[in-house]
């Protein structure tokens, strides 16, 4: 599976969308689900899926998917198609 | 409280059809309020502009019983974020450290609803620099992943842990915790947090005392214990037991003590206690009677602390033993 298979099934199981919702260019403000609860779950998603745990203040930064794997990219972990 | 009182009576019809003739209190025993069970039987929701909705808070209820369902909101949310870790900070430092939970990671991803348990945990959040879930499976304490508790034991010299008082007592407190992971946490700093209330804990005849004495004494200098109490209807206002004993009263919520009988106010005596804060928007969950006894104390603690506070003495008998109260 490649990193951006798993993050899409772990966005998706955490913010309840249908594969035919999700799309990696998706923003918070798009997303009902993607509330304070949501982020906590993404950032131990993340730490549980790819062994790296936001920081409080990257947490905050995260505006939408591509900034997840922008700051999960600075940590060597690829998103190349 | 009179302003708030009077939004939710504005804004939510089932609150209004009980409150309707309300119009303004002169003494904190006036203002309206609702019993906790009322939670359980009906859904309360305020509907005014810049009230955004979000997830609803379930409580735990106990087997066969009915769930408490609070409607919660952003902006509550925000402010009963900022009182749980403002009124904790008076007991734990802010120490930047992981927050380890007794629960599982699954628990987040609930539709819609969140438990009382995750709430609570994720009250703790702003003490903590990041957060871990430590149970494999959520309501089995002993599906407990030493593997993660060993790994942010070696990496961190403070551990911030937060459990169900029950589920903290099978987890890490009468087990059998791995060798290696004893050896570790004899040399950390462990602040244990619990909530949730002893009545599972009942039939173990485990009291508070050699609960403390328990969990301490696989830890390292400087450990602590601290048991809160809180309920969902007043999600962001948390009671901490104090050194003295005693549980303070923060200066943005209230206590009030009534007869159980005739619901008249009490001073300095044993009653059911009512529980008021200003902070929900979402709902009129502002000013609850719980089914929980009290009694106020008056004069200062000696732990130093100023303001009203209280004791925590029970529940009413043949109360049903809900799952969120800590008694």
């Amino acid at each position: 599976m490649t990193n951006r298979e798993k993050l899409q099934d772990l966005l998706q199981d955490i913010l309840l969308l249908d594969p035919s919702e999700f799309r990696f260019d998706l923003m918070r403000d798009d997303v009902q689900m993607w509330d304070s609860l949501a982020v906590v779950a993404i950032a131990v998603g993340v730490d549980e899926t790819f062994g790296y745990h936001f920081t409080p203040e990257e947490a905050m930064t995260i505006k939408g998917v591509p900034d997840i794997m922008a700051l999960l990219e600075t940590k060597s972990i690829s998103f190349a198609e | 409280m009179n302003e708030l009182s009077r939004a939710h009576i504005g804004n939510c019809a089932p609150y209004a059809a009980i409150w309707s003739g309300f119009e303004g209190a002169n003494r904190l025993e006036e203002l309206p309020w609702l019993h906790v069970g009322v939670f359980k039987q009906m859904d309360f929701r305020t509907t005014s502009a810049g009230i955004h909705h979000e997830r609803v808070l379930n409580s735990s209820a106990t087997s066969g019983s009915v769930a408490s369902r609070i409607a919660l909101d952003r902006a509550s949310s925000e402010l009963q974020a900022a009182s749980s870790a403002a009124i904790l900070s008076d007991f734990l430092d802010e120490t930047a450290r992981p927050l380890l939970v007794l629960d599982s990671s699954r628990s987040l991803i609930a539709r819609g609803t969140v438990s009382a348990r995750i709430a609570a945990a994720l009250s703790l959040r702003p003490l903590a620099s990041d957060i871990h879930f430590l149970l494999a499976e959520a309501e089995n304490p002993s599906s407990l992943d030493w593997t993660v508790l060993d790994r942010l034991l070696d990496s961190h010299e403070e551990l911030l842990v937060y459990g169900f008082t029950w589920m903290l007592w099978l987890a890490l407190g009468d087990c059998d915790i791995p060798e290696a992971t004893l050896e570790r946490l004899s040399s950390r700093r462990i602040r244990f947090v619990h909530s949730g209330g002893w009545k599972k804990l009942k039939a173990r005849t485990i009291g508070p005392e050699a609960f403390n004495t328990q969990l301490l004494s696989h830890c390292g200098p400087g450990s602590t214990v601290t048991d809160y109490y809180g309920l969902v209807e007043q999600v962001g206002v948390i009671y901490p037991l104090c050194e003295a004993g005693f549980r303070h009263v923060p200066r943005w919520a209230n206590v009030l003590v009534r007869d159980a009988w005739t619901l008249n106010p009490l001073v300095g005596e044993t009653g059911l206690l009512q529980l008021m804060n200003t902070l929900p928007r979402g709902a009129p969950y502002q000013n609850v009677l719980t089914e929980d006894l009290g009694r106020i104390e008056p004069g200062t603690c000696p732990c130093g602390r100023s303001g009203a506070r209280f004791v925590l003495e029970g529940r009413v008998p043949q109360a049903e033993l809900r799952g969120c109260a800590n008694v």
